[in-house]
């Protein structure tokens, strides 16, 4: 599921065929080859307070801009899972047209529930635990979906593992009295995806987009959104769409993408320059035009 | 069918637990506890109950699943007047194995998984269903409950829901400018539904990460080396080599762990560290691919789940149209006996015979 392009003024149909146009001649609406991701930049606010342990702003150079924010509390764990922790998962988008409300709602349902699960993966929960069967901590995961375009779970799991990696739970004590010594959240591997698109060129093959955008999602006849750990093995996969395609052509679509895996998690995992202004300024962590490094 | 008590026992975590246990031990033998092989399914039956075409149960195993579908003519959404409605719902017969807290998240992501395969996947098209744009378009209510879970249910549901879309027929309309007639099925014979293509899922199960299983195959290896260096002839090496490629190879000469098993058990994917759900159409196709939770895999093994997958639809399918053939012919002979009357008497007036569905004339 994706959600609408903001087409303002324009048809959508209208839209669609203008889209069309470009990727007939393999070209892009935004002027990026095929196989180009888009490059995330990733601010950091992590000063607490009010129960809030991280806080982070992703964005990228064609408007997408997402807001996460982990709080932390205690809380009795899972019956099933006595020795685990919780983690919790919510996306709001606040900012869409109200038409298509039930599609917007479903969409944002899909994307918590492949954050939520792709983390758990990922993480370990038993650090999340402090008395087994008693205590743990639950870590409420919030996603504001600013504007979006395209790969929205992508960008949605890039923002969360930011907020979460090094995260440190801090020295609390428990409403029995109990001290909680402070910990460092750490990820055993740290997970990149990627929204590719699968467009059909008439009877003559099959073209694939990396890092889809909102306008290219609503036109392309498939979808991929492939999850990559630190050795290139798959941690989540999941592709719809009305084409079904070859085992080789998904091979190769994901290996593609594994070439370029280096470089994103280092993009995601790089520490922001900008983080001092942020800290010393509380109005400029939504700033929605960040100061490019370099 | 083997015997089935009234009431099963309630089981508890302890006993959970150690048929975890069992199945992983069973797994490092490169066996399963069922004793099926890892590409083998179990028993998988369809068949359609009633006389209707409307009602289909699939049966995989231990695990019972019905499907029911209605259509009925309605009023479009005003954002989409030219495409008809789809609907799912999933339910399951409750059981004294389930706790009372647990929540509908699994029906909810079949349903989910359901809307995601037909709808966007294109079985159904929507634009098929219209019958008036803006006026009246059809709308099909598919309700699957799942009778017995013995693991592999929400393959089941699937197989169930792309038998039943197959197979059932609406009644033929005839569109008068602004005017719809629709035609009772004995007036007219019913219209089958367009489905474009027919996507099978099936589930794997994977045992456990790669890299344990690479240790596991060298630790077997050191066992399988230091066995034949302290046997009576010591000349005579081990010539087999292991391929660790196929995470599906059975040796005979000395077992390895399984990696990909196919139709879980309950117990098995409780025991498994990751699944893989592969929908393949007829033509080999892959439609859907889902792995959502558990360890990280290799691509290897994704393709090996697809060729499995490519090898199972077909029976899946042939099963399907079997049914399908088979309640037609016994369609054709309960509409032959309900007539057998009328050949040994004569003379008797002609009784107009009540239409089993109220279908409306609706002008």
């Amino acid at each position: 599921m994706s959600l609408p392009p903001a087409t303002g003024a324009v048809e959508l149909a209208s839209f669609q065929q203008h889209v069309h146009q470009f990727l007939v001649q393999n070209k892009r609406l935004d002027g990026r080859p095929l196989d180009a991701l888009r490059e995330p930049h990733i601010l950091r606010d992590s000063k607490g307070g009010d129960g809030l342990l991280a806080s982070t702003l992703y964005t990228d150079n064609t408007g997408m801009c997402l807001n996460c924010t982990v709080s932390g509390v205690f809380g009795p764990p899972p019956s099933d899972q006595p020795d685990e922790g919780r983690l919790t998962v919510d996306v709001a988008a606040p900012f869409f047209q109200s038409h298509s409300t039930d599609q917007v709602a479903a969409a944002l349902r899909e994307v918590a529930r492949f954050v939520r699960s792709t983390i758990i993966s990922c993480m370990d929960l038993t650090e999340l635990n402090i008395i087994n069967g008693e205590a743990c901590w639950v870590l409420q995961v919030e996603l504001v979906i600013l504007n979006a375009d395209g790969g929205l779970r992508a960008a949605a799991l890039h923002a969360v593992v930011a907020a979460i990696h090094n995260m440190l739970l801090p020295r609390s004590r428990l409403p029995n009295g109990d001290e909680v010594e402070s910990r460092r959240l750490r990820f055993h591997t740290i997970p990149v995806a990627v929204t590719i698109g699968v467009y059909k060129l008439g009877a003559s093959g099959v073209r694939f987009l990396m890092d889809t955008n909102a306008a290219e999602e609503s036109v392309v006849d498939g979808l991929l959104t492939v999850v990559l750990s630190d050795e290139n093995g798959i941690i989540t996969f999941v592709q719809s769409g009305s084409y079904s395609i070859s085992s080789l052509l998904l091979t190769g679509a994901v290996n593609e993408f594994a070439l370029r895996s280096a470089a994103l998690r280092a993009a995601i995992l790089k520490p922001s320059v900008a983080a001092a202004k942020i800290n010393g300024s509380k109005n400029s962590v939504t700033d929605p035009h960040p100061l490019k490094e370099g | 069918m083997q015997y089935q008590r009234a009431a099963l026992v309630i089981a508890s975590p302890a006993l959970t637990q150690r048929e975890v246990e069992f199945t992983k031990s069973a797994w490092l033998a490169g066996l399963r506890p069922d004793q099926r092989t890892a590409q083998q399914m179990r028993e998988v039956s369809v068949e359609f109950p009633l006389l209707s075409r409307d009602v289909v149960v699939v049966r995989c195993g231990g695990s019972v699943v019905t499907a029911a579908i209605a259509t009925a003519l309605v009023e479009p959404t005003p954002q989409r007047p030219k495409h008809g409605l789809l609907h799912f719902s999933v339910r399951r017969l409750h059981t004294e194995r389930d706790s009372p807290a647990a929540d509908g998240s699994t029906q909810k992501n079949l349903v989910a998984f359901l809307e995601r395969l037909v709808r966007t996947g294109g079985v159904i098209d929507t634009a098929g269903l219209c019958v008036l744009p803006g006026q009246k378009v059809w709308s099909l209510t598919v309700d699957v409950t799942i009778m017995n879970d013995e693991g592999n249910c929400n393959d089941a549901a699937v197989w169930a829901v792309i038998a039943l879309l197959m197979h059932h027929r609406r009644p033929e309309l005839t569109v008068r400018g602004s005017s719809v007639i629709v035609h009772p099925p004995h007036e007219r014979e019913p219209v089958p539904l367009s489905v474009q293509h027919t996507p099978l899922p099936f589930t794997f199960a994977i045992t456990m990460a790669p890299t344990e299983r690479e240790k596991a195959l060298n630790h077997q290896r050191a066992l399988s080396a230091t066995g034949s260096s302290s046997g009576p002839q010591p000349s005579s090496g081990v010539g087999n080599s292991i391929d660790t490629a196929s995470a599906f190879a059975i040796d005979g000469t000395s077992p390895q762990p399984l990696g990909v098993v196919v139709d879980p058990t309950t117990a098995e994917s409780l025991a498994a560290a990751s699944s893989i759900v592969v929908a393949i159409n007829a033509e080999g196709q892959v439609c859907t691919v889902v792995k959502a939770e558990g360890c990280s895999i290799h691509l290897k093994d994704l393709n090996a789940c697809i060729e499995a997958a490519g090898t199972l639809a077909p029976r899946v399918l042939d099963l399907i149209k079997v049914a399908m053939e088979a309640h037609d012919e016994r369609r054709k002979t309960a509409m032959k006996g309900q007539f057998a009357w009328a050949q040994k008497r004569s003379g008797v007036g002609k009784v107009e015979q009540a239409c089993v569905k109220k279908i409306k004339t609706e002008t």
